[in-house]
């Protein structure tokens, strides 16, 4: 979504009346209306009460049950996660724009942030009338962990409105998904019409017909099968010699992409890192998030997104974890945020471990460079020197 | 040139292609030899006067006195993909060339769909990722063909990778204009103007094959 175009969400503009009169209170109680969050103009914002978040709730559950719903907030008020009753201290601003709804506690001078939740994590929203108390709970996370956001609205008008915003915005953010969809197959065949590998039809079972997408049934993007559909656009490729050859050239076009990038020094350390994180031994989810932060770390805020070139070589058993460390991140993968584009296939479908190269083939190349690098380094000789070389 | 006349010869060149074609294809099982005839003719008048084609068909509808009932260029999009005449159909029956020909006419037939789905905005993406999909498909299946071009025909394997490089650029003018289009749905006349090229560009890589490979 970082590349992504933002269409004119014009259609939400009749609620910036009912919003006027929300902000001609803020300015009464002098709050800032250009707070570092609100630069954008593409956002709106609506008064709600913050009720609670219930965490860890069942990643399949359908929100748009009514009865689930209530049941979840039932239980929610019994492990004290909702309070029975809420109070003027639970008063809140609810933003919704292009990047993420945000909650924001407003105490008379202040406003605190509560939760941010990126739009590709929102499964669902819904609005459920229980007894005259307007309920608007948003289902968020990933496909291992959900949480339900559960806010209360003055009136059905307001909540519906949130609902059909909220909505709009998927559909934004899907149909930005589908444009770069088009514009990235015109530019991937631009490509092998230049010379690159043309990885055609038989060795690359590359397909968009698998697509499906649920985004747009009552504004619920599908999550729970989110991550079996990744896991099936990554097997597909073949084994025949043609592929292998395929795959070890996007290895070693990856890697060239990186010594343009990276000292030698920083080479020899990814070198190590990706051994690491490509170990199929037995270790804990704490041990393996550690080595991706180190990753993280080396590859720094610059060349963060190169990160996302690294899936195809990343072990099978470890890439989903992997993927979701990027996406905590706020990196993009291709073509891939989790609620409108993680049905699209990605650019390569085999990890490290499904190629016969294996490991060694990543140690050859990464040596190559290092030895080359190293040569050159010698050659050059120490760079003082230079400084004092007549012009 | 101005962008009126650009698609007035886009206009004139696909009425020969769905609406001119067809029909003397049809003459030609009553009369061959006018059919051949009024086709070269059509087409010699058209490369002379581009846009000749279209006055001609105006002219007719005018006459008909239904010129203003219907969008031309909505319509020739309709057509696009529901008419696929014989100069336009590679003849060769090897596999690649008849992939090819499977794969022009799917992508002509999607990009015809496009008026009757746009004002639907959940079919339409649906239609854009069948496009995305069709493009790709085309162009892996040209490459094929060019492969099969004699390593000593320099000249036309560089024919057909320029034709290839035109589709390409208009396929990102039809991307870019689908952008438009989702910023401002007045801009729908762009989009059928553009998926018209795009047939337009397809049709032409047909012609190029059949002429250098056939």
């Amino acid at each position: 979504m970082e590349n992504g175009e933002w269409f004119n969400m014009d259609p939400m503009g009749g609620r910036r009346g009912q919003q006027s009169l929300y902000n001609e209170s803020r300015n009464s109680t002098g709050y800032s209306l250009h707070s570092e969050y609100h630069k954008d103009a593409d956002h709106s914002e609506y008064q709600v009460q913050f009720a609670g978040i219930i965490k860890e709730i069942q990643v399949h559950v359908d929100i748009t049950n009514r009865t689930e719903v209530l049941r979840m907030i039932d239980q929610g008020k019994m492990k004290k996660m909702i309070p029975a009753k809420i109070g003027t201290d639970s008063n809140s601003i609810l933003s919704l724009s292009r990047y993420n709804i945000k909650l924001m506690q407003v105490d008379h001078s202040t406003e605190n942030l509560i939760i941010r939740v990126p739009i590709h994590e929102i499964a669902a929203v819904c609005y459920v009338n229980d007894d005259g108390i307007h309920i608007l709970a948003v289902k968020y996370g990933n496909p291992e962990q959900c949480s339900l956001l559960v806010l209360y609205c003055d009136s059905p008008a307001r909540a519906e409105r949130i609902c059909s915003d909220v909505a709009q915005c998927f559909q934004l953010v899907y149909t930005d998904a589908v444009v770069q969809l088009l514009e990235d197959t015109i530019g991937r065949v631009e490509t092998s019409s230049t010379g690159s590998p043309t990885i055609n039809e038989n060795s690359r079972k590359i397909s968009l017909e698998g697509l499906d997408n649920h985004g747009f049934s009552q504004s619920q993007p599908n999550l729970s099968d989110r991550h079996n559909r990744d896991k099936r656009s990554r097997s597909l490729a073949t084994s025949d010699a043609s592929n292998q050859s395929i795959q070890a050239e996007l290895l070693r076009s990856y890697l060239e992409q990186l010594r343009s990038k990276f000292t030698v020094d920083e080479l020899a350390k990814f070198s190590t890192l990706l051994k690491q994180i490509n170990d199929p031994s037995p270790r804990s989810h704490k041990d393996l998030l550690a080595v991706f932060q180190e990753v993280f770390q080396l590859y720094g805020n610059e060349r963060k997104n190169l990160l996302a070139g690294l899936c195809p070589f990343i072990y099978e058993k470890h890439y989903a974890n992997f993927l979701d460390f990027l996406k905590k991140q706020g990196i993009a993968i291709d073509n891939g945020t989790l609620s409108s584009r993680h049905s699209f296939p990605r650019n390569y479908t085999r990890s490290v471990s499904d190629m016969n190269t294996d490991q060694s083939d990543i140690d050859s190349v990464l040596e190559g460079i290092s030895t080359q690098l190293a040569q050159i380094d010698s050659n050059i000789g120490d760079v003082n020197t230079y400084l004092n070389y007549p012009s | 040139m101005t962008m009126g006349d650009s698609n007035k010869n886009l206009y004139a060149k696909m009425i020969v292609d769905v609406v001119l074609g067809p029909v003397l294809e049809r003459l030609e099982k009553k009369d061959v030899s006018a059919a051949q005839t009024l086709r070269a003719a059509f087409t010699k008048v058209d490369n002379t006067l581009p846009g000749f084609a279209y006055d001609y068909v105006k002219g007719v509808l005018k006459k008909a006195e239904i010129h203003d009932k219907f969008d031309l260029c909505e319509t020739l999009l309709r057509l696009g993909g529901s008419q696929d005449c014989e100069e336009l159909r590679i003849s060769r029956q090897e596999p690649t060339f008849q992939e090819l020909n499977k794969c022009a006419t799917a992508l002509k037939k999607i990009l015809s769909r496009i008026p009757e789905q746009i004002y639907d905005r959940k079919q339409f993406l649906e239609t854009i990722k069948e496009i995305a999909s069709a493009i790709k498909r085309l162009l892996d299946a040209v490459n094929r063909v060019i492969a099969e071009v004699p390593a000593a025909d320099n000249g036309s394997k560089q024919i057909l990778e320029d034709r290839k490089k035109e589709f390409v650029r208009y396929s990102k003018k039809f991307s870019n204009m689908l952008k438009e289009f989702f910023r401002d749905t007045n801009q729908n006349q762009s989009v059928f103007i553009s998926a018209n090229y795009l047939i337009y560009q397809t049709n032409l890589i047909l012609r190029t094959v059949k002429q250098e490979c056939c």
